[in-house]
């Protein structure tokens, strides 16, 4: 069985033509098999969303190519659904809970409204969120809410989960509830997870494989296969010997990465004159 | 206790307090005219001007001007909003209608509409449609910067996930960045509307002969301060039922908006 995504030399410039240049990706290359749950870890503003945008083809990349089942991926995929960091910008305050996981279903065809709501509310139950289906999301608070996101991509029911790092903005608490959640849904629709996150910690504690990214622009500086016992536990997987083994390597190489940056070996912009 | 609380829930949830002031203000106007006879022709008693106000409705001569008004406002304001929400929508939508239209717009838009009043008679005549041509004018503007901001300030996020479950751009115009664009569009509607009733007033006063301004006018040319006073007061009561009425539909339509600007951080 073949990679059910993978990545090519992907590369992203901004502003190609102009003084201010910026190369965001250089030459990224991976593959994720069919289940999986990857990470992506790395600096902040190493250019991780940009990765995710240009995997989704929200924004598409200037160089290399994207294959979702060997095909080559030139717009936003049906296969994908994506749940963004701000679930107060990606929410839609104007529709309830259930009609904002509803939302992704009125796009397909062939599916009644009976139906549509009925794939809803089970989503909606998998995420903890019985009984709220009425309520509006900013009568929420912001753990629930991107609950409230989970259920909307889930209900997709993507083959591919792209998450933009989904945790970071609730607070420490529902954070680690999220996880568990998010591990268990995982678990139960079998999909492939594509997770974003500066936080090394919470990308082993998920992830099958890391993908460590250095700084702008982002390469991919090491890949470790994360092998540890599931079902994962927030104390005892956390406290494991091997746990902590690996989040020494990934930030070891995550800091050697920043410091050499920092010397100026590699500058993060070109074009800027003097620079 | 128990009567702070009452007091903090007089202060806080009626219109006690505001209503006090009014009629305060009323009772020192009927207080000073009373005693200062000078000053009685240009500051005639509060109770003589209701007295005036109350027979001019029962006449229908008020009512028939404040219809008059009325009529010109709501006419002048429909076609402001068909202008406005027209120009504002597709600027936002399309850079090239903002890169043609926007200069041409900026220089219209800062003119007192009043100035537009001579030109207006020259193409329209002395008739309602001078009066309709130049409230439109006005309304159009807060409108027009309204929804083409609304338009603008949809969230990148939420256009995303319209596009990333397949979204034509058809249904995410109609699905997300109408509604999303809502509020605004409502704001600059409530400023509108106010505008366009003090244009309308104000158009009225030069070119024609009906309606509160003319009445206002036509009453302090013809020394009949009462009269006068009644057509102000009857001004002040029209603009302040439209806020009203505007205010109590938006808090009904609008109930997510006020929720969720009420949860964002400032």
């Amino acid at each position: 069985m073949g990679p059910i995504l993978e990545a090519i030399g992907l590369q992203k410039v901004y502003n190609p033509d102009a003084a201010n240049r910026t190369v965001a990706l250089n030459d990224i290359s991976f593959c994720v098999d069919k289940g999986e749950f990857a990470s992506f870890v790395g600096p902040s503003g190493c250019g991780k969303t940009t990765l995710l945008m240009n995997l989704s083809c929200l924004i598409p990349p200037t160089g290399g190519k994207i294959l979702l089942h060997n095909r080559e991926v030139t717009g936003p995929p049906r296969e994908m659904a994506l749940v963004f960091q701000d679930y107060g910008r990606s929410l839609f305050p104007w529709r309830t809970v259930l009609k904002n996981v509803t939302f992704g279903l009125e796009a397909k065809k062939n599916l009644s409204p009976k139906d549509a709501r009925a794939i809803a509310m089970r989503a909606i139950e998998s995420v903890g969120l019985r009984g709220f289906e009425n309520h509006y999301p900013w009568e929420l608070s912001g753990g629930m809410q991107q609950r409230v996101a989970i259920a909307r991509a889930i209900a997709y029911e993507p083959e591919i989960l792209l998450m933009d790092e989904p945790f970071a903005s609730v607070d420490a608490q529902s954070r680690a509830e999220l996880e568990d959640l998010l591990l268990t849904i995982w678990q139960e629709f079998s999909q492939t997870v594509l997770f974003v996150t500066h936080d090394i910690e919470e990308a082993i504690y998920l992830s099958d494989k890391v993908f460590v990214l250095s700084a702008r622009p982002a390469s991919i500086l090491s890949s470790p296969r994360i092998q540890l016992d599931r079902p994962r536990d927030q104390l005892s997987t956390r406290e494991s010997p091997a746990f902590w083994e690996y989040r020494h390597r990934i930030y070891s190489a995550i800091r050697e990465e920043t410091i050499k940056q920092r010397s100026g070996s590699v500058p993060a912009r070109t074009g800027e004159p003097g620079g | 206790m128990a009567r702070a609380g009452a007091v903090r829930h007089l202060i806080r949830e009626t219109r006690l307090l505001g209503f006090s002031a009014v009629l305060l203000v009323l009772l020192a106007w009927e207080v000073y005219s009373y005693l200062d006879s000078a000053f009685a022709p240009y500051f005639p008693r509060v109770t003589s001007i209701a007295a005036t106000f109350v027979s001019l409705c029962l006449s229908g001569e008020l009512p028939h001007h404040v219809g008059q008004t009325l009529l010109r406002t709501f006419r002048g304001y429909l076609l402001g909003i068909v202008f406005g929400v027209s120009l504002g929508a597709t600027s936002g939508l399309w850079r090239w209608v903002h890169a043609l239209l926007g200069l041409t717009i900026e220089l219209i838009r800062p003119t007192p509409v009043v100035a537009a009043i001579p030109i207006a008679i020259l193409f329209l005549g002395m008739g309602d449609k001078v009066n309709i041509f130049v409230v439109a004018l006005a309304a159009t503007w807060p409108i027009y910067i309204n929804t083409l901001q609304g338009v603008r300030r949809v969230s990148p996020e939420l256009i995303n996930t319209g596009r990333m479950f397949g979204y034509p751009r058809r249904r995410i115009i109609a699905k997300i960045i109408i509604p999303a664009s809502l509020p605004f569009l409502v704001s600059g509607l409530r400023i509108s509307l106010a505008i366009s009733l003090i244009v309308a007033v104000i158009s009225e006063m030069l070119v024609s002969q009906s309606g509160l301004g003319y009445f206002v006018v036509d009453t302090a040319q013809a020394f009949r301060i009462s009269e006068m006073y009644a057509g102000v007061f009857a001004t002040a009561l029209v603009g302040y039922a439209l806020n009203s009425i505007f205010v109590s539909l938006e808090t009904r339509w609008m109930r997510w908006h006020k929720g969720f600007t009420a949860q964002q951080p400032a």
